[in-house]
């Protein structure tokens, strides 16, 4: 008796089991798919979101206005007290006098410098870059980070192709703003180094060249001026970055925009 | 047919393979949620060392987490996709924090989900083979298979229970992996954690994830959807290793070639991953959980519909192989 009930229970409960099994996989199955019909890419100048954003902006002739351009660290992630380096800025020009400062920050953490040039181009963002004072540029960091797995060295093609690329869409990003505004100043933030010592060599080498090839692009137009970052970063990584280890911290973005400030002229 | 599907449980049960794989999972389980628990220990002793802090408090970051989120909203250019995950993720943290539930620290249902995530590449199919190696080509090393094949029975029904019972206790493996992970790391953490929010249904478009069919479920849902493709894919393996446990007529021969095989299919898609044909071999298709969370994919353009029409495939070539093969084959042992 107690046998036959044993195989009663084990085949009762294989084929309770087999049951919901089968009704898990077809609903992760549908979950899985959801929507993948209807979804094309993800085209960020039509995002409408973004548009109201522009529109909302009020811009008076007096103010100063700011545009940031580029990715996490241009939209101040790691900043606990949500400025940035374009609200940090605003705050230090306010400070100082009775200029007010309007701020628009059009930067997207995990951008690469071909999303960025996605935004410029689409025509609010163009509208608006004719009113800017000042246009902040951060980009590049993820294009780099893009080549650690593989090849993160001077010495490989990877690198070389993915620097030229960078090197001739920053000089393309750069003319265009100032094709559309002649009286702007141009600050492109270079990169720290968020690793320290741990790294290689080699890497330390490639975010450096990396540094050098920008310099000499941004330095060369007209209008534009290379925020170093490197050594602002190095004997203070402890101080200056973020819980995540790779953004600057509120502290981290201080230091840039303390620099920028010696920086960049004001009438 | 069901005295031969008896029949033959009741040899996997003699020859104490459940018990193995018992002991395996208990041991193993053992083993995973005390290395949780104690790099758990740690990253509060590095927490309390960084913020200088002398009491770790989980609501104290999980707060700044989620006001970092918050600020992430207010940038303009974020595209609408973004918007509605980081929603989503503040959603969660929000849940968390009003209910008092830790993110941070392990639950034995996160673990438990964890687990199989990691373990379904490689531990749950060497359970399975564990099971299945052995179903026919161990009847020709002990010689058995002429006392079977003997009776008056035709030989497909033979095999047929073999895979039905084997069928079922992979069922049973399946069932016994939930309940010792749940169990067993329940008694490391204390924390069981059922009822948490999960958001699952992330997609890879062209490389980029897409957040567009993020939904939520619960714990206990999801445990039971990542359970069901982990099922799945045992059963695939189970096929698999029964074809070829039908083809080669010594255990060790079988065990080897289907270990081989799932070795050296992870090596091929580390490697060879440009290769289109990888995309058609059963172990690049195996981990089907990465497609609900939205991990990294080494080959581009691979959805859950296709994994999971190639795993079948597969399963269905191997049945047919060996009932054929079986029905075919000369016994002189």
């Amino acid at each position: 008796m107690y046998k036959k009930i044993k195989w009663i229970i084990l085949f009762a409960l294989v084929g309770l089991l087999t049951l919901v099994f089968i009704r898990g996989l077809i609903t992760s199955i549908n979950i899985s798919s959801l929507g993948r019909d209807e979804r094309s890419f993800i085209d960020l100048s039509e995002s409408e979101s973004s548009v109201d954003k522009i529109e909302s902006y009020n811009y008076r002739e007096d103010d100063m206005f700011i545009i940031i351009l580029g990715d996490s660290i241009g939209a101040g992630v790691g900043d606990d007290r949500g400025l940035g380096i374009g609200k940090g800025y605003a705050q230090l020009i306010e400070n100082e006098g009775e200029e007010e400062v309007e701020v628009v920050n059009l930067a997207q953490p995990g951008a690469e410098i071909s999303d960025m040039m996605k935004v410029l181009y689409s025509d609010e963002a163009i509208g608006i870059i004719g009113d800017a004072d000042i246009v902040f540029i951060s980009i590049g960091g993820n294009d780099l980070n893009h080549l650690r797995n593989s090849a993160f060295s001077v010495s490989t093609i990877e690198y070389e192709e993915a620097l030229n690329g960078y090197i001739e869409d920053l000089g393309k990003t750069i003319d265009l703003i100032i094709e559309n505004n002649s009286q702007t100043q141009i600050a492109v933030i270079g990169f720290y180094n968020p690793y320290g010592d741990e790294v290689p060599y080699e890497e330390r080498e490639a975010i450096i060249n990396w540094n050098n090839k920008t310099h000499l692009l941004v330095s060369l137009k007209p209008n534009s001026v290379y925020i170093p970052t490197y050594d602002l970063f190095k004997y203070n990584l402890e101080q200056y970055l973020y819980i995540d280890d790779f953004h600057p911290n509120a502290d981290g973005y201080n230091a840039i925009v303390r620099r920028i400030y010696q920086v960049l002229k004001r009438e | 047919m069901y005295k031969l599907i008896q029949n033959e449980i009741s040899k996997i049960f003699l020859k104490k393979k459940m018990v193995l794989i018992a002991v395996l999972l208990f041991l193993f389980i053992g083993l995973f949620s005390y290395g949780e628990k104690y790099t758990y220990e740690k990253t509060v002793i590095r927490f309390e060392e960084i913020t200088q802090d002398s009491t770790y408090d989980w609501k104290n970051l999980a707060d700044q987490q989620m006001r970092e989120l918050e600020r992430r909203l207010d940038s303009a250019y974020i595209s609408e996709t973004g918007i509605r995950s980081i929603q989503i993720q503040i959603e969660q943290m929000k849940y968390f924090i009003e209910n008092d539930i830790n993110p941070i620290t392990p639950s034995s249902a996160r673990f438990s989900v964890n687990f199989v995530e990691n373990a379904i590449i490689l531990f749950i199919p060497l359970m399975i083979i564990i099971l299945a190696s052995d179903l026919v080509s161990g009847e020709f090393s002990t010689r058995t298979i002429k006392l079977l094949l003997t009776r008056s029975v035709a030989r497909w029904k033979v095999l047929l229970s073999k895979y039905i019972a084997l069928l079922m206790m992979t069922t049973i493996v399946i069932l016994m992996i939930g309940v010792i992970s749940t169990l067993e790391s329940y008694m490391f953490f204390g924390l069981a954690g059922f009822d948490e929010p999960v958001a699952t249904g992330f997609n890879l478009v062209n490389g980029v994830l897409d957040s567009n069919s993020v939904i939520m479920v619960n714990r206990m849902e999801y445990m039971v959807l990542i359970y069901s493709l982990a099922w799945f894919v045992s059963m695939v393996i189970a096929s698999i290793t029964f074809m070829i446990s039908v083809l080669v007529k010594s255990t060790a021969a079988s065990i080897g070639i289907v270990m081989a095989s799932l070795i050296g299919g992870q090596f091929l898609q580390f490697f060879l991953s440009d290769w289109e044909i990888i995309k058609y071999f059963f172990v690049s298709n195996l981990n089907l959980i990465r497609y609900m969370t939205g991990s990294y994919q080494f080959i581009e353009g691979m959805t859950m519909k296709f994994s999971i029409s190639v795993l079948g495939v597969w399963s269905l070539l191997s049945i047919v192989v060996s009932f054929i093969v079986f029905s075919r084959k000369d016994v002189l042992a």
